[in-house]
């Protein structure tokens, strides 16, 4: 009787059992809501514990699909008030200009705020329209983790069937401890040539954004050279101002190259332990798109947005601030892993292959392939520049979208295995897939126009390559340097941003300056009804 | 003493009145063609306005001045002359698409320092994005135009209405920066209040130099074609309100626009195939970035409507950086003109 309990008390530390998830499978009661909240990483690995079975899940998603639905709802009625309230400011202004030929100060006062609550209520019926889009997304997301629930045990078993029967290493790209001297990464030099070409080309057309660090030294020599101008003069307010935006050049110039230099310092380790056979050249260029991609050759483009951005656009339209950036060194790491696999395995040539003009129209080719090797270029402007390539003659055909999304799969192994080769944890990858799934959406549906396979992919091939690869200790997953980088990165933007709007003040004018109609700038309120509140 | 004055008196009222000249300022691109004269001093221009020589007073230059250019896209829901009998979808998206990649091409041409405004028109011009140094953001609004599920709103066109309505609101700008307007669209007029030669009046005493470029050249071929279909069954146009084939008429439209570019010191240009826009785009930067200034004194105009037709001609020999003589042209406004003044 003592061994025997003994014996339960031994199993019980050794294999510690999740209590609750028993209990929710084996009384059918789980708060769905809390499980799908959890990163994709987590549930992963608790998905064989948590046992999720396809009635279940089935279950699941048909609550979520009554709960999106009904959340679309109320947000409809919510934008139908806010649009009835437009209308009705709107009749107003209709009343106000039969009233008088011109403006009395009350009426002009009147005018311009109605002015206000008309553009508040435009701004807030394109933050509902924004908020719909969310409740898409988080069910995609909600969908894709439940089949992520599901299917997942099973193929973790049979990784753990593979890696027991000693065949791991037999996968496409096993041989990780030969990274560096494994076969298949050869000729990588013959790209160089290419990717200088094409670079020449891509600054010709203007669609390289300006580099942090030469537009800070072109800041500063500028500084430099008026406070120089200053001293000349003699002015003293002259001088003055000419010496403090000189002070602020400078430490824009700091920040910048320390910025830069730190990405050298990620981005080389992580190249010295890949099957990169050339030397790599990174260019931080400023784009608040999260993006990165790569050229033949070993050139890699880094977006600042990819550590740090903030989507203007969205916040001119709908006023809200939605910022996004990688939260830790071990996901800035992934993503350069990521784009340096695309240089060694040379996917731009394989993918030029497969474009039947390539020889003819050069130019095509090279925008073609900076869209497909970049992370997530919009839609619009990728039908944009595919027309114009249509234009003279490049086709953007589904077999060289599918050699793209083999391409990309590749990329997504093979850089997890340099991000873990490096030192740095490989599942920082597939966080950031993670959260970019649930910001941007796009999660489970692989339509044929889309160079990139869905997330939800990705995201299981990254986290399975994870599994294969050999345990190793203390794997970076961040560094306070990173978080100074993105610091450094937040606040270079801010004197950047201050700098154009400046300078925006005197531009020339194609219409109206547009009146400053937020409700703090008119002291006008927020919402008004003629009843009740709004939302 | 008193005999002196008298006389004195007497000269000065006799003496002829001495008529006011006013100073008049327009574009001049001096080329050959290839490549650009610059930095051009008084002494190398000969200004005539009507038959009359006049005095150039200044010439300013600055290459390296930003550049500021102004997008005016054609946005309409119905290509005119395609007939409603016909039955043949309307391709203004095709129209829309070609209009925005070029608008695309030029955009990405402009270097950091210059600034880009983006607006459409149908009868009137709709600003989508002021003077901005962020390309992205103009990109941003072609990008929209093309998934704009909703298209435009309005099924006329009228060039000439954008064309005056545009220089109008550039109007305040002028002389402060250096301006040029790009009009991207078919340059047809279907309905609206002003007409060609108010475009033309408005375009050689704007000081802003247009550009016209004209795309749909592929969509007119198919409803040629559709036209051509209608009439060899019917026996008849299918537009009883057209006077010409589609094709014509849109040939007409670019002559007019093309004249309404010219008249500024501009130029116009027939886009058939996107990837001319490249080339295009180089060549409106070119002309703009290289424009002299020339200031000349001329008496104030009679308000009779007459154009008064300005020529400049290079008189002094300038040479290639290789030491040959270029045989260049002065490519200015068209001239001078006041409208009639209506008698009351």
């Amino acid at each position: 009787m003592r061994k025997l309990l003994a014996c339960v008390l031994i199993y019980a530390m050794i294999c510690p059992l999740n209590l609750a998830a028993i209990d929710a499978a084996t009384s059918g009661e789980r708060n769905w809501t809390e499980l799908v909240a959890r990163g994709y990483v987590e549930l992963l690995g608790d998905a064989a514990t948590l046992a999720v079975t396809e009635k279940e899940a089935k279950a699941a998603k048909k609550e979520f699909e009554a709960e999106r639905e009904q959340e679309k709802k109320r947000l409809d009625n919510q934008a139908d008030a806010v649009k009835a309230e437009a209308k009705r400011l709107r009749g107003e202004l209709k009343k106000l200009n039969a009233g008088a030929s011109t403006d009395t100060p009350e009426q002009s006062a009147e005018r311009k705020r109605l002015h206000c609550l008309i553009v508040v209520a435009e701004r807030d019926v394109a933050l509902l329209k924004l908020k719909q889009r969310d409740a898409d997304v988080l069910y995609d997301n909600r969908v894709a983790k439940l089949d992520l629930l599901v299917k997942w045990p099973a193929d973790s078993k049979k990784i753990a069937a593979l890696k027991e029967s000693g065949q791991a290493r037999k996968r496409q790209f096993g041989n990780v401890e030969d990274i560096g001297i494994r076969d298949g990464f050869k000729g990588q030099e013959k790209d160089i040539a290419w990717g200088k070409d094409i670079i020449a080309e891509m600054k010709r057309m203007g669609v390289i954004p300006p580099e942090v660090d030469v537009e800070a030294q072109k800041n500063y020599n500028l500084a430099l050279a008026r406070h120089g101008e200053a001293e000349k003069s003699g002015e003293t307010e002259r001088i003055q101002f000419a010496a403090d935006e000189l002070v602020k050049a400078r430490r824009s110039l700091v920040l910048a190259e320390a910025l830069t230099d730190y990405m050298h310092r990620v981005a080389g380790r992580i190249g010295r332990n890949s099957d990169l056979k050339i030397p790599l050249q990174l260019y931080l260029v400023w784009d608040d798109d999260p993006n990165a991609f790569a050229l033949p050759g070993g050139f890699v483009f880094v977006n600042t947005g990819l550590l740090y951005s903030v989507n203007e656009r969205l916040k001119e339209k709908t006023g809200e601030t939605r910022v996004f950036g990688a939260k830790s060194e071990s996901e800035l790491a992934g993503v350069l892993a990521h784009e340096i696999a695309h240089v060694t395995k040379r996917h731009a040539r394989r993918l030029a292959k497969h474009m039947s003009i390539m020889d003819m129209i050069y130019q095509g080719t090279i925008l073609a392939i900076m869209i497909i090797f970049s992370g997530g270029i919009g839609i619009g402007l990728y039908y944009l520049i595919q027309y114009g390539l249509a234009g003279i003659g490049i086709l953007m055909t589904l077999e060289v979208l599918g050699v793209s999304r083999i391409c990309e799969r590749e990329a997504d192994v093979l850089g997890a295995q340099y991000a873990w080769k490096a030192g740095y944890d490989p599942l920082g990858f597939t966080r950031m897939f993670d959260r970019m799934a649930s910001e941007f959406g796009y999660v489970s549906h692989t339509s044929w126009f889309r160079t990139h396979p869905a997330f939800y992919e990705r995201i299981h091939d990254t986290f399975a390559e994870n599994i294969y690869l050999p345990p190793k200790a203390d794997l970076v997953v961040d560094t306070q340097e990173y978080q100074l980088a993105v610091e450094a990165v937040k606040e270079l933007r801010t004197a950047r941003m201050a700098k154009l709007n400046a300078e925006e003040k005197d531009a020339p004018r194609l219409g109206e300056p547009k009146p400053d109609c937020t409700p703090q700038g008119m002291n006008c309120p927020a919402h008004q009804t003629t009843g009740g509140q709004v939302y | 003493m008193r005999r002196a004055l008298a006389v004195l008196c007497f000269l000065l009222l006799s003496a002829p009145l001495v008529s006011a000249q006013e100073r008049v300022t327009v574009p001049v691109v001096v080329t050959d063609g290839f490549s650009f004269a610059q930095n051009l001093t008084p002494d190398y221009f000969l200004v005539k306005e009507g038959k009359e020589m006049r005095r150039v007073l200044d010439v300013k230059f600055n290459a390296e001045a930003p550049v500021n250019v102004a997008i005016l896209l054609e946005y309409t829901r119905k290509l005119p002359t395609s007939p409603v009998y016909i039955g043949y979808p309307y391709p203004w998206q095709d129209v829309v698409m070609e209009e925005a990649a070029v608008a695309y091409r030029l955009t990405m041409r402009l270097g950091d320092e210059d600034r880009v405004a983006l607006a459409t028109y149908d009868r009137q011009v709709r600003i989508l994005a002021d003077f901005t140094r962020n390309k992205g953001r103009i990109v941003d609004h072609l990008e929209s135009l093309i998934n704009n599920s909703g298209g435009p709103s309005d099924n006329e066109v009228s060039t000439a209405d954008a064309v005056v309505d545009a220089l109008a609101k550039l109007a305040p700008s002028t002389g402060k920066h250096k301006l040029a307007l790009v009009i991207i669209g078919t340059g047809f007029d279907t309905f609206g209040q002003k007409g060609l030669e108010d475009a033309l009046q408005a375009a050689r005493s704007s000081g802003i130099q247009i550009f016209f470029l004209q795309v749909g050249w592929q969509a007119i071929q198919k409803i040629q074609e559709q036209y051509e279909y209608y009439r060899l069954q019917n026996g008849r146009n299918p537009d009883p309100w057209a006077l010409v084939d589609p094709e014509t008429e849109y040939s007409f439209a670019f002559q007019h626009y093309r004249g309404v570019a010219r008249a500024s010191a501009g130029f116009g240009q027939s886009v058939r195939f996107v990837g001319e826009a490249e080339g295009i785009a180089e060549g409106i930067l070119l002309w703009v970035r290289n424009r002299h200034l020339v200031t000349y004194d001329a008496p104030p105009l009679k308000p009779d409507g007459k154009l008064k037709k300005l020529k400049i001609e290079i008189v002094k020999e300038v040479k290639s950086a290789e030491g040959t003589v270029l045989t260049l042209k002065a490519i200015t406004v068209d001239g001078r003109r006041r409208p009639k003044e209506k008698k009351q």
